[in-house]
C-alpha cells in the first residue's frame, strides 16, 4: 500500500501545501474549530442525556437545535482533514494511531448517525435511563478516541 | 529583572526541564490543552451562538449559561495548567514571538468581554431570556467572543510554526 500512500504525497495539492509554511497551521485552524464545534455539540447533546445540563428542554429539541452546527464542524473537519492527509500522507502511513484514528472515526460516525440519533430523536422511547447514559458515555467515547488518536499522531 | 530575564528564569526551573527534557510530557500537555479547548471554547461557543440567536434558540439564554458554566470553568482549569506549563518550558521563545502576545492580549480581552456581560446586560436576562433576537450588547458580546476565540486558536496554532 505504500506506493499509494506515496503517490498521495506527491499530488500537486500536497506540495502546494508544504511550499508555504503558513498552508499548514492554516488548515489546521480550520480542523481546530471544527473540533469546537463538533465536540461543543457533542458535550450539549449528550450531557443532556445524562440529565446534566439544560433538564428544562426535551432531548429532541436540544439535539435539533444544535444539530446544523454539529454538521457545520463535521464539515470543516471532513474538508480540511483530507488535505492535512495529502500534505504528509507517507507519515500518515507509518504512524500507527492514524489507523487507528480512521477505525475510530468510521465507529463513530456510522454510530452517531444510526443508533445515536435514533436515541436523541424518541428519546423515552424504548429505552431506560441508564439505556440512554449509556449510548451518551459510548458517543463520547467514540469521538475522544478519534480526537486522542489524532493528537497523537500530530505529535508523533 | 527584565521580562525577558523572567522568562529566562522560568524557563530554566526544574518543572520546565523535566516538560522539555521528557518524551511524554510534552505531548501529554498538549493534548491536555486541546482536551481543554473543546470544553471551553465548545460550550462558550454554543452560548455565544445562543446570544446571536443560532443554535440553542428554544433553550432560556440564563438556563445554558448556568448549565454549561461547569464545562467552561473545567475547560479553563485545564487549559490554564496544561497552557502553564508549556509556556514555563519555552518562555524566552514565547517571549520573541508575536503570536503569543497577541493570543495572550486576546485572552485579556476575552476575560473582559465576558466580565462586562456578567456585570451589564446579563443582570436583566430574565426580561430577554427567551427573546428570539437578544439585545444588542449581548449580541455583540457573542459575536466579539466567537472572533475572540477563533483569534487565540488561530494565534495558538501559529506559534510553533513561527518559531525559531
Amino acid at each position: 500500500m505504500l506506493p499509494y500512500f506515496q503517490a498521495i504525497n506527491d499530488l500537486a495539492l500536497g506540495q502546494w501545501m508544504r511550499t508555504e509554511i503558513w498552508r499548514v497551521p492554516a488548515v489546521e485552524f480550520v480542523h481546530l474549530i471544527g473540533i469546537v464545534l463538533l465536540f461543543g455539540s457533542l458535550f450539549v447533546v449528550n450531557l443532556r442525556l445524562f440529565g446534566l445540563v439544560l433538564r428544562t428542554q426535551p432531548v429532541a429539541e436540544v439535539a435539533q437545535d444544535v444539530a446544523g452546527f454539529q454538521k457545520l464542524g463535521l464539515l470543516f473537519l471532513l474538508l480540511s482533514g483530507p488535505v492535512l492527509f495529502i500534505t504528509s500522507a507517507v507519515k500518515m502511513y507509518n504512524t500507527g494511531t492514524f489507523w487507528w484514528k480512521m477505525g475510530f472515526l468510521i465507529l463513530a460516525l456510522s454510530y452517531q448517525f444510526t443508533l445515536h440519533a435514533r436515541l436523541v430523536r424518541k428519546p423515552d422511547v424504548d429505552i431506560t435511563p441508564t439505556g440512554a447514559r449509556s449510548m451518551a458515555a459510548a458517543s463520547l467515547f467514540l469521538w475522544f478516541s478519534v480526537l486522542l488518536n489524532g493528537m497523537w499522531t500530530l505529535l508523533s | 529583572m527584565t521580562l525577558l530575564e523572567i522568562c529566562q528564569w522560568l524557563q530554566d526551573l526544574p518543572l520546565s526541564q523535566q516538560v522539555r527534557e521528557s518524551d511524554v510530557l510534552f505531548p501529554y500537555l498538549s493534548i491536555a490543552h486541546v482536551m481543554g479547548l473543546t470544553l471551553a471554547a465548545g460550550s462558550i461557543a454554543y452560548l455565544d451562538l445562543r446570544l446571536l440567536g443560532f443554535g440553542l434558540r428554544r433553550s432560556p439564554v440564563s438556563k445554558i449559561a448556568a448549565s454549561l458554566l461547569p464545562c467552561m470553568w473545567t475547560g479553563y482549569v485545564v487549559l490554564a495548567i496544561s497552557g502553564s506549563l508549556i509556556m514555563i518550558s519555552e518562555a524566552v521563545m514565547l517571549y520573541e514571538s508575536w503570536f503569543f502576545r497577541a493570543k495572550l492580549f486576546m485572552m485579556m480581552l476575552a476575560g473582559l468581554n465576558a466580565l462586562v456581560f456578567h456585570y451589564t446586560v446579563f443582570r436583566r436576562v430574565g426580561e430577554w431570556d427567551l427573546a428570539p433576537t437578544a439585545p444588542l450588547q449581548a449580541r455583540l458580546t457573542g459575536a466579539i467572543s466567537l472572533m475572540l476565540w477563533m483569534g487565540m486558536i488561530a494565534a495558538g496554532r501559529a506559534i510553533p510554526y513561527y518559531s525559531s
